[in-house]
């Protein structure tokens, strides 16, 4: 038995997928692909299949992890010949590893890195809002909505620029089990803290994931 | 906006084309939301027929939901196609299919939605032709207005032969006239802008009058004469949301042997046409292997009736079995036979199971040639309780000719025998936490069958029914039935003709949508819209002589009008009528040179 990492990308229209259906469509890939997937078993046998943090609905990702056990042991080149021959448009395998014992658990994710674009008026200066000791903003957690202090969950926040008059960012924040933090609520303190500044979303993309310390999870 | 991927198509298996190399362009509209429509088995079928055509590019269109219908308002889009995202209006062809007659509010909607105008004669060159097709195409003069032409019957020939027209027709240039007429020598084809119709004072028709000489007298349906050599696509769309029917659908046979009265499928699709088992055991193989579907359900109007049964699911469940697929064995016939199958099938959880003897006593079920005895039913509620079935469902239904109040009660009777056989089983021997549902619908009767002349009961009648029902209805058993204020409708245009155009019409305009769907039917705007037009719903429902000439008179669906009325007096006398395989009725399906008529 084998168990394979597998990193793949929810572009275009196929960011509206959800996870749910995300896993229904996968599994019939794998199907159709003829990879020899284990399956539970029990009354009601599915793929063992797990996805590192799903991504919201609508939301863009080019690093999207899942990991499969399988039956025997396969080249990851063919894994992943296989699977995009067989995978709907805006859904792609960009690579994959098997994996071995020292290799940090899926569950661990610490960071994710976002891009964000927003239509927006009025001004947020990022050096300026990052000297504020705390940044307190209205934020969605299990217990309901919490004024919570986001400014420790920052790692990392960069303006990349003017495009067409909307404002481009990059911004590492924590991520996973432990402390997640949305870009959507960085947004929110930018119109809290900044200078009448108000936001519509163009889009958002999770560019990449990381492990504590920032490592790599390939 | 709720479910997203309604909207954005690129599923597997749907295709794309480049609109550079494309000649006609066929909008198949399904007059319903997403997940309805993706589990229609005609529209699997039509859209890859169509699409290997390589100048042909067939894309899909859906209603779209509530929600977005409002956000495709607000910001002025036009209704659009999956494949290519294009405003339906710039289609060569807007087809829809019609699966049931509460769709037809929806059809004109999106009609508007699309921005092509309704009604056929306000439609000009350029525009798109309308056309419709589906089980309901036959009797669907209530639409007829909107429409340019309707394939009628099976569309796997008569689609391709109207597209090779439609190609010469488009390279000289031609009128939409030229285009129709040219059409109307098609077999199949029905143009009702070519006819007049004519009422009496009463309301009845007076008389169908052709008005032009090449115009057919009458239109006759369409069908496939070999199921083995049609059509049948390899691959179908697999949808990233869950779907109503999400799973394989393997069409058995068409048609029905058994000739139940009420029933509209088992007189509109005769004669039975099975495709052999090895064609079958083909297509379930490459449908498996090109969906990666982990179900196949089998699809017929009788799955028991199928021929090589026994040979074709010992072969099937071998595939389904190393492939870890579920397989689903609809409308079986429930004898030892069955209960055999279905035990290989479940080996894990035995589920629900579902009888439906339609009608509560023996003289109703000769009434309407529903050919099982009590007997029948009880052993095989015997036998489910002793294979360890708890959950048994009933299905009846109310308001069917020559009922009387005894012959509802006897649906409480006879539930009351079911639970009987459970009890008789020792307590330790059967199944513990029974639970028996009685679920009754309202009937409404149809055209082309042998009822197409009744009375439908009022709601108030079925009111009472239902009360006296439930009064009688032992407390063990979980008696459901809804108010069925929709059944009214339905009637009214199952039975239509085409002056009912204007009243749709104008309760689009007051914005009904959805019919079919509770929660958006809204009476009130259908009965503003009847009044507004001086049209009766209760004219549609009643009792009509045999004599009288029928709106729909100027289609043949194969079924003879002489043979619906001797079904029609033998169900008054409550005679049965035999199976097509145990002795031909005679109906006239065999004027069509193939299937059971000849086996």
């Amino acid at each position: 038995m084998s168990k394979y990492r597998i990193k793949y990308k929810k572009t275009d229209a196929a960011r509206y997928i959800s996870h749910l259906d995300f896993i229904r469509t996968i599994t019939r890939t794998f199907r159709r692909a003829e990879l020899p997937v284990k399956y539970s078993q029990g009354f009601n046998p599915h793929m063992i299949l797990t996805v590192a943090l799903p991504i919201s609905v609508g939301v863009i990702s080019d690093a999207e992890y899942m990991e499969v056990e399988l039956n025997e042991e396969i080249s990851e080149d063919k894994i992943i010949s296989a699977l995009n021959q067989n995978i709907p448009l805006g859904l792609e395998i960009t690579a994959a590893k098997k994996v071995c014992g020292e290799d940090i658990a899926l569950n661990k994710i610490s960071y994710a890195k976002y891009f964000v674009e927003v239509e927006h008026s009025g001004e947020c200066d990022i050096e300026k809002l990052l000297q504020n000791e705390t940044l307190m903003v209205d934020k969605k957690s299990k217990k309901g909505i919490t004024l919570t202090d986001i400014k420790p969950m920052i790692a990392h926040l960069g303006f990349i620029g003017e495009n067409n008059g909307n404002a481009e960012y990059e911004m590492i924040l924590s991520a996973g089990n432990v402390q997640n933090l949305k870009p959507e609520t960085v947004i929110a303190a930018f119109e809290k803290y900044g200078d009448n500044y108000k936001a519509d979303f163009i889009s958002v993309t999770r560019k990449e994931m990381y492990f504590e310390d920032f490592k790599s999870v390939m | 906006m709720e479910k997203p991927t309604r909207y954005i198509g690129n599923e597997y298996n749907s295709v794309h084309k480049d609109l550079k190399n494309i000649n006609i362009r066929f909008a198949f509209c399904f007059p319903d939301v997403y997940e309805v429509g993706m589990s229609h088995l005609g529209m699997k079928i039509l859209y890859h027929l169509l699409n290997n055509e390589e100048d042909i590019y067939c894309e899909r269109v859906f209603a779209p939901w509530v929600d977005m219908e409002e956000k495709m308002r607000e910001n002025n889009i036009p209704l659009f196609s999956l494949e290519t995202m294009s405003p339906v209006a710039d289609f060569d062809f807007i087809g829809f299919t019609l699966q049931y007659e509460m769709s037809y509010s929806n059809i004109v909607n999106m009609l508007k939605l699309a921005f092509v105008a309704p009604l056929s004669s306000e439609r000009g060159e350029g525009d798109p032709f309308v056309c419709f097709g589906g089980p309901c195409a036959y009797s669907a003069e209530a639409i007829a207005d909107f429409a340019d032409f309707y394939m009628l019957g099976e569309g796997e020939e008569v689609m391709i032969e109207v597209m090779n027209v439609y190609r010469e027709w488009k390279k000289k240039g031609g009128t939409r006239f030229e285009f129709l007429k040219e059409i109307s020598q098609i077999k199949g084809i029905y143009v009702p802008s070519f006819y007049d119709i004519s009422y009496n004072d009463d309301g009845k028709v007076k008389s169908i009058d052709t008005k032009y000489d090449f115009v057919p007298k009458t239109v006759k349906k369409r069908i496939i004469a070999d199921m083995d050599k049609v059509f049948y696509p390899d691959r179908i769309i697999v949808p990233f949301g869950e779907i109503v029917h999400d799973r394989i659908m393997l069409e058995m046979f068409r048609g029905c042997i058994r000739g139940c009265r009420f029933c509209q499928a088992g007189m509109i699709y005769r004669p039975v046409r099975e495709k052999s088992k090895e064609t079958l055991i083909k297509q379930a193989t490459a449908l498996l292997k090109n969906t990666g579907y982990e179900e196949i359900s089998l699809s017929s109007l009788s799955t028991s009736d199928y021929r090589d049964l026994k040979d074709f699911t010992t072969e099937l469940i071998e595939i389904t079995e190393k492939n870890k697929v579920n397989l689903s064995l609809p409308s079986l016939r429930l004898d030892s036979f069955s209960f055999d199958l279905m035990e290989k099938v479940q080996k894990v959880r035995k589920t629900s199971l579902t009888f439906a003897p339609e009608a509560g006593s023996q003289r109703m079920r000769d009434v309407i040639n529903k050919g099982i005895c009590e007997e029948d039913l009880l052993s095989a509620a015997k036998m489910a309780f002793e294979g360890g079935y708890t959950s048994v469902k009933l299905y009846f239904m109310l308001g069917l000719p020559y009922e009387t109040i005894e012959d509802v009660c006897a649906i409480a009777e006879l539930g009351n025998k079911v639970l009987g056989e459970y009890f008789a089983i020792e307590k330790e021997k059967r199944p513990k936490g029974l639970r028996l549902t009685i679920s009754v619908s309202s009937f409404v009767p149809k055209a082309f069958t042998p009822f197409q002349w009744v009375e439908q009961n009022t709601l108030l009648q079925i009111r009472e029914k239902q009360e006296a029902l439930k009064k009688c209805m032992p407390k063990r058993i979980n008696f459901s039935y809804h108010e069925a204020p929709v059944s009214v409708l339905e009637g009214v245009f199952a039975r239509g003709d085409r002056r009912l155009s204007k009243v749709i019409l104008k309760a689009v305009e007051k914005g009904v949508k959805f019919d079919g769907w509770a929660e958006h039917f809204r009476k009130d705007l259908w009965e503003e819209a009847f009044e507004e037009c001086g049209l009766d719903p209760s004219f549609y429902v009643r009792k009509r002589d045999f004599d009288e000439l029928l709106p729909w008179d100027m289609i043949d669906v194969g079924v003879s009008k002489k043979f619906l009325i001797s079904e029609a007096k033998k169900a008054k006398e409550g005679i049965v009528t035999p199976n097509c395989r145990a002795k031909c009725a005679l109906c006239g399906a065999a004027s069509f040179g193939g299937g059971v008529c000849f086996e």
